[in-house]
């Protein structure tokens, strides 16, 4: 009878992890970041940078998370980097939440604007961007916001390995 | 060679139009054409109207964008250094309304106020000023130097290095930039990327 009852205790404590828990957005440096992006992977990565303030990219990240799910199958990495200042980490975790976003979130932690440069010269830093690479390496890059789930299927597809 | 001819002619108008595309806008040491814009005050200023100053930092920004919100101090702090040495700021807002709606006349007005901006805060409405200088972000910067009469560019690009944290910048490009033209002498730097949000141009 005491078992009984210590396994209903337990049970009654082990109960909010099996909770999903909201999802996690780590900080990054600059040199993860670089890690991230020049990690060989068998899959295409679809790296998007966005900012919780930033109205084009909040209306455009519905395409991403109706695309992987429609994807779940095919060979994407699917990465959110959020530009926001670090002291603004709430208003993102706040925004994930609202969005259900989903895969593997980050935020710029750097000190200075030179991490942009690093990342592309040709980004200026504006928001939403959109960096695509390649099994092999080779990047393409969309500077501005998808107008459509199919203008973002088309950006993609022609990419993935088979 | 027809045929080869139009395509080298095709590929050179591609070019061609590539590069205006990329390269609109004043660089280093253009003359800049005079323009009058409305200030938040109600009054027509020109460019024309600052005689006596040795430059213009001319500063295109907005109201909403987080990037020139970060600045709107610095940029306070360079009107009070530098108006009084011949370097007033003129800070221009070329967001179209429609797409930006916190960037209108009346929401600039009063943004004026309640930051208590003390340089002319215009209002490009046409975005005809944008587009003559090249103007792509907020906040983007053109240090301006006079030439006789008028004048020229002489730094183009961002404040400084660090948008976030203004204690940590390393370097102050605009600061350096005029201290340099101050002096008689060409900027050790004259052009850095800007950074910050897209101008919203009208559809």
């Amino acid at each position: 009878m005491k078992l009984v009852f210590q396994l209903i205790i337990l049970v009654v404590f082990l109960l909010p992890v099996h909770q999903s828990p909201a999802q996690d957005v780590r900080f990054i440096s600059l040199p993860e970041l670089k890690g991230i992006l020049d990690q060989k992977s068998d899959s295409v990565k679809v790296i998007n940078f966005w900012a919780s303030w930033c109205k084009p990219c909040v209306d455009e990240i519905p395409y991403f998370m109706q695309l992987k799910n429609d994807w779940k199958n095919r060979k994407v990495e699917w990465i959110f980097v959020s530009v926001d200042f670090v002291r603004e980490h709430n208003d993102v975790l706040e925004k994930v939440t609202e969005l259900k976003l989903d895969g593997e979130l980050y935020q710029v932690n750097e000190k200075g604007d030179n991490w942009i440069d690093q990342v592309d010269t040709k980004w200026s830093g504006a928001i939403p961007y959109t960096l695509l690479i390649e099994p092999d390496g080779e990047r393409s890059a969309q500077y501005f916001s998808f107008a459509s789930y199919s203008d973002l299927k088309k950006f993609i597809e022609k990419k993935i390995p088979n | 060679m027809k045929k080869s001819i139009g395509l080298l002619l095709l590929t050179s108008l591609v070019f061609a139009g590539l590069l205006s595309f990329t390269s609109t806008g004043y660089k280093i040491g253009d003359n800049v054409s005079d323009f009058t814009l409305k200030n938040v005050d109600g009054k027509m200023i020109s460019l024309s109207s600052y005689k006596d100053s040795k430059g213009i930092i001319v500063i295109f920004t907005c109201n909403h964008c987080p990037y020139a919100k970060a600045y709107e101090k610095r940029i306070l702090d360079l009107q009070k250094t530098y108006s009084s040495k011949g370097f007033p700021v003129v800070a221009i807002n070329s967001n179209d309304a429609v797409k930006a709606p916190a960037d209108s006349y009346d929401k600039m007005v009063s943004y004026s106020k309640e930051k208590g901006f003390t340089f002319p805060y215009l209002h490009d409405a046409d975005q005809s000023v944008a587009k003559a200088f090249g103007a792509m972000r907020t906040p983007h910067v053109f240090l301006l130097k006079r030439n006789d009469k008028s004048f020229e560019v002489a730094y183009i690009g961002a404040i400084d290095d660090n948008t976030e944290d203004a204690g940590a910048v390393t370097k102050k490009y605009v600061e350096d930039a005029l201290m340099a033209i101050a002096k008689g002498e060409k900027p050790a730097i004259t052009e850095t990327k800007a950074i910050g949000c897209t101008i919203k141009w009208k559809s």
